[in-house]
């Protein structure tokens, strides 16, 4: 006599110790999927920082570039975790079955049936769950009506004689030879204390290996960092870039800030690359300036686009050759003439978008230290010209040698402080050359700037 | 890639089991295992010592099996069901393991997992609910209905024996 626990117990003793070795094509199989991601990782990541480049910039460029603090950056995270539900394989016959060619023809009945069965479920999607219904009640009034049992979404009465004679093929004796046919069960009570002693020994191995895995799956690969930084620019040389007769004026900068959005992606532990948009601006004075208001001679600066109908002369008062110069001393002009001692005020500002490789020289648990290296395209923004003096602030113009791209190369040094698992400040002095600032007539004035931008940085 | 398959030759022959009782068929079961240690790979940092390891890859196996079942096989319980058990009459020592297996697999997609989950797996009708997202009263119902096929196919089965 058997009660309900005896069953319970039947199955659990009977199913203990239960190992069967999967076919070999599902290791392979998993091996080429977890290879292919990895490969795969690195092509987008090109199409997608470029893209969010792109775009974040073309947007900036169209709306409105004051308003670039608005900026937000779409991300994506790619989730390998989607299980992959697989259509109903109603009727399983393997092809192992003893009787090949026998079953094989069953098998390719069994699918069309199966298609029929699909479409015909499509079709009628809400019959099926009162069918379903049905079918349930019946199945277990009927005991001979096993093959409900086994393919359970096959509902039309139809449908089920045809299955009645795949049930037939599926009596307890045929299924030793059929589904596991060809597994080899392993007697595990046997090999219980080896196992034991494999999985301590793999499982050391693994804790061995895991740190590196854990690392690098735990630094999670996208970050994104909105940025502010002072910049300082420079000339690496002497010169004006707004005519030559200012050459020898000395030339000063006004800390500007910067800001802005930055991506970064990891590529291993070491190497990772960064992107983003950044609004850069540089404020140059050109100091000791003498510039004198008069109707008789025209603006003398050769680099400015003038766009006040005034007309302005502008001399230094540092240059030792005065005298060569063609429009003389300030002293040359008559005394009513306005005549005031200020400084030309030359603003540029740039969308930068920067391609840097950083590498990580340094790294405890919370401080790392990454050597940063790469390029920035300069899309010019802003460009203008004004003399501030006592007597005039006025805007003159434009600089018309100032090309509208411009390049630059950078080096720098990026400093990561740990503040969360997925926040981290930074802080990154950076020194950046403009490698083609100027059309022409730059009288060897060679722009750089140099900043220290911080920000926060959010790892997912 | 070495550790992983170290893993995986390791642990793959009684995951395989576990999924074959999860799974309607053998390849379905195929299809949960690499699905599973996929999965198990790109979580392992996720995996925290605190249980054991092959209990961790268990679930994960169990959890990627409802998956693929869940949505289908809508069952309904019968509100006024009697839960008394009939008494069956069998010999447990005739019945092999490969029988067993295929009385599982051969149960409707929900029979199958609430009586894994329960017999085989011992989670409580509770825990069962919230993984299937169905009620209390349902995943035993369901179980009852699974036992009393199980039982008739048992029976079959013996009665099969005798006569041969």
């Amino acid at each position: 006599m058997m009660e309900d626990k005896n069953i319970d117990r039947l199955f659990q003793e009977g199913l203990k110790d239960f190992e069967v070795q999967p076919n070999e094509r599902v290791w392979q199989n998993i091996e080429e999927r977890l290879t292919k991601k990895k490969k795969r990782r690195i092509i987008p990541f090109w199409w997608l920082s470029g893209g969010i480049a792109a775009g974040i910039l073309i947007t900036l460029l169209l709306v409105n570039p004051e308003e670039n603090s608005t900026i937000s950056i779409p991300s994506e995270i790619e989730n390998y975790t989607t299980p992959v539900v697989i259509d109903n394989k109603t009727i399983e016959i393997d092809t192992s079955s003893v009787n090949p060619s026998n079953s094989r023809n069953k098998i390719e009945k069994v699918v069309q049936e199966n298609h029929i069965v699909k479409t015909i479920k499509k079709k009628e999607a809400t019959t099926e769950k009162l069918a379903n219904q049905v079918e349930n009640t019946e199945h277990i009034s009927n005991k001979n009506n096993r093959l409900v049992a086994h393919t359970p979404q096959n509902l039309e009465k139809e449908k089920k004689d045809r299955n009645k004679a795949i049930e037939k093929n599926s009596n307890p004796e045929q299924s030793k030879k059929n589904t596991l046919a060809e597994n080899t069960l392993n007697d595990t009570k046997k090999n219980s204390k080896e196992t034991d002693k494999k999985v301590d020994n793999t499982l050391a191995l693994l804790v061995e290996e895991e740190p590196i895995e854990k690392e690098e799956k735990k630094s999670q690969k996208w970050s994104i960092t909105p940025v502010v930084g002072v910049i300082k620019s420079g000339s690496f040389t002497g010169g004006s870039s707004l005519d030559a007769t200012l050459n020898e004026n000395t030339i000063s900068s006004n800390e500007t800030f910067t800001y802005g959005m930055r991506v970064s992606y990891k590529l291993d532990e070491k190497w990772s690359l960064r992107t983003g948009v950044q609004l850069q601006k540089t404020v140059f004075n050109t100091e000791n300036v003498a510039v004198v208001s008069n109707t008789v001679r025209p603006n003398n600066l050769s680099n400015v686009s003038f766009n006040s109908t005034e007309n302005l002369s502008f001399f230094s008062l540092e240059s030792t050759n005065n005298s060569s110069d063609a429009l003389g001393s300030p002293s040359s002009f008559p005394n009513n003439f306005a005549n005031t001692r200020g400084s030309i005020q030359q603003t540029y500002s740039y969308f930068e978008v920067p391609v840097e490789v950083q590498y990580q020289v340094f790294t405890s648990k919370t401080v790392k230290t990454q050597l940063i290296s790469g390029i920035s395209t300069l899309f010019l923004n802003e460009n203008s010209i004004a003399v501030n003096s006592p007597i005039f602030n006025q805007e003159l113009g434009e600089a018309n040698n100032i090309n509208s791209f411009n390049f630059s190369g950078n080096l720098g040094v990026n400093f990561d402080i740990q503040l969360t698992k997925s926040m981290l400040f930074n802080l990154n002095p950076m020194m950046k050359a403009q490698l083609n600032t100027f059309s022409e007539n730059n009288n060897g004035f060679s722009p750089f700037t140099f900043g220290i931008y911080s920000g926060v940085s959010f790892t997912f | 890639m070495q550790s992983q398959s170290q893993v995986y030759q390791l642990f793959a022959g009684k995951l395989f089991a576990l999924s074959l009782k999860y799974c309607r068929n053998y390849q379905d079961a195929e299809d949960v295992l690499q699905d599973s240690f996929i999965n198990a790979f790109h979580k392992i940092h996720q995996f925290k010592n605190k249980g054991s390891f092959e209990g961790w890859l268990r679930r994960i196996v169990i959890t990627t099996a409802l998956q693929k079942y869940k949505e289908h096989s809508p069952l309904h319980v019968l509100k006024d069901e009697n839960y008394m058990e009939e008494e069956v009459t069998l010999d447990e020592s005739s019945v092999s393991l490969d029988v067993l297996l295929t009385f599982i697999q051969s149960l409707p997609d929900r029979y199958r997992l609430v009586f894994n989950l329960y017999v085989l797996d011992n989670y409580s009708h509770k825990e069962i609910s919230e993984m299937l997202s169905i009620s209390e009263g349902t995943s035993k119902s369901n179980l009852f209905r699974a036992k009393k096929i199980l039982k008739s196919k048992l029976e079959e089965y013996q009665i099969k024996l005798q006569k041969a």
